[in-house]
C-alpha cells in the first residue's frame, strides 16, 4: 500500500492536464479505495495491538472481502454512478483517474490489486516494498518509510515541491476554479479561506507526512530505525503475499 | 456625439514622467516579489511545524488529512495577513 503518495498524485495530474482535472473528485477517487477499509486492517488503535478482523490482509485486498475497491471495475463503477447524477464528464473522469492511480500505486506491494476483477480474482503484484498492514499502523509506517515505499511517497513530494506554484491562492483563482464549477458553488457557501483549505489540505498533509514519518521512523522509533531499499524490503518484514 | 479626445500634450516634462512610472512599476514588482517570498517561507516553516508535531504525536496528526484541516485552515487565514503587516 501506498501513504502519502495517494495524497499527492492528483495535484501533479492537474499540473500536467489543467483544466481536464477536478482535484475534489480525483483526490475522492484516489481515496475512495481505502475509505471505508483501512481502519478495519489497522484496528483500533496506534499499536495494532487491537485488531478487529482476523485476516487484514483478505478484508483488504481479498475476494471475499472489500478488495473489489482496489480494482479498475470499482473505479469505473463509481465513475458511471458519479456521471448518472452529476452529468459532469470532468468530476467523473476526475474520480476514474483518481481511482486507478490509487488500485496502480497498490500494485508495487506485495499483496497487490485484483487488477482485472470480476474476470480474475489473480493479484497483480510487482513486490517493490512488503505489505505490512497486518502488523498494524505503527510497524506499517516502520516498514514503509525505511523501505522504497518510503521513497515512492519522497519521489511525488518531490515533484509537487517543483510545482509549488499550483498551490498558490492566484493560480487557484486563475487556473482552477473558472475551470471547476465545484469551487464556485463551495464559495457560495462558505468563503475563499475554506476553499483554499479544501484545494490545498491533502497536498499539505503529504508533503508534511512524509517528513513527520521519516523522521520519527529514523530518529524516534526504536524498531528497525534504518533504511532499507532493498527489492521488496524492509527484509525484516514477514513475507506476505497476495490472499490465496 | 462625444467629440474625439484630442492627442494628449507630451508636456515639458514627459521624460521625467516616462521614468518615474517604471520606476513605481518596479517598486510594486519588487514588493509583490517580497511578499511572495515571505508567503513562501511561511508555508514552508508551517509545513515543518505540522511534522514536528507530527513526529512528537503520529496517531494525532499523521494518519489522515483531514487531521490536518484546521491547522490548514488556520494558516490559511494567518499567513496572507502576517504577509500584509510585514510587507
Amino acid at each position: 500500500m501506498s501513504w502519502a503518495a495517494h495524497d499527492l498524485e492528483p495535484y501533479l495530474l492537474k499540473v500536467k492536464f489543467g483544466a481536464a482535472i477536478s482535484i475534489p473528485f480525483c483526490l475522492l477517487g484516489s481515496y475512495s479505495p481505502d475509505l471505508f477499509t483501512k481502519w478495519a486492517v489497522y484496528g483500533l488503535d496506534f499499536s495494532g495491538h487491537h485488531k478487529i478482523v482476523s485476516d487484514p490482509v483478505q478484508l483488504h485486498r481479498g475476494w471475499p472481502g472489500v478488495g473489489f475497491t482496489h480494482t479498475l471495475f470499482f473505479g469505473l463503477v463509481i465513475t458511471g454512478i458519479i456521471y448518472l447524477f452529476s452529468r459532469s464528464r470532468l468530476w467523473a473522469l476526475s474520480f476514474l483517474i483518481g481511482a486507478v492511480l490509487h488500485v496502480l500505486s497498490d500494485t508495487l506491494d506485495s499483496v497487490g490489486v485484483m487488477l482485472f476483477f470480476p474476470f480474475t480474482t489473480y493479484h497483480v503484484h510487482f513486490d517493490v516494498w512488503q505489505y505490512v498492514g497486518e502488523a498494524g499502523r505503527r510497524r506499517d509506517a516502520i516498514a514503509y518509510y525505511t523501505s522504497l515505499g518510503g521513497a515512492w511517497d519522497a519521489f511525488w513530494a518531490l515533484l509537487l515541491a517543483f510545482n509549488w506554484r499550483t498551490l498558490t491562492t492566484s493560480h487557484f483563482h486563475r487556473r482552477v476554479a473558472p475551470f471547476d464549477p465545484f469551487w464556485p458553488w463551495l464559495l457560495r457557501k462558505t468563503n475563499q479561506t475554506f476553499c483554499l483549505t479544501i484545494y490545498r489540505a491533502s497536498a499539505f498533509f503529504g508533503v508534511a507526512s512524509i517528513i513527520g514519518w521519516y523522521t520519527w521512523a529514523l530518529f524516534r522509533n526504536e524498531f528497525h530505525p534504518h533504511l532499507d531499499w532493498s527489492l521488496g524490503g524492509p527484509s525484516w518484514a514477514p513475507r506476505q503475499g497476495p490472499p490465496p | 456625439m462625444a467629440e474625439p479626445r484630442p492627442a494628449a500634450d507630451p508636456g515639458p516634462d514627459r521624460g521625467l514622467a516616462s521614468q518615474r512610472v517604471p520606476a513605481a512599476a518596479r517598486s510594486r514588482e519588487a514588493r509583490l516579489a517580497a511578499r511572495r517570498r515571505l508567503a513562501l517561507a511561511l508555508w514552508v516553516i508551517a509545513i515543518l511545524a505540522y511534522a514536528g508535531l507530527g513526529v512528537a504525536y503520529p496517531p494525532l496528526f499523521l494518519l489522515g488529512f483531514q487531521e490536518s484541516i484546521i491547522f490548514v485552515f488556520g494558516v490559511t487565514w494567518l499567513i496572507p495577513w502576517i504577509v500584509r503587516r510585514l510587507t
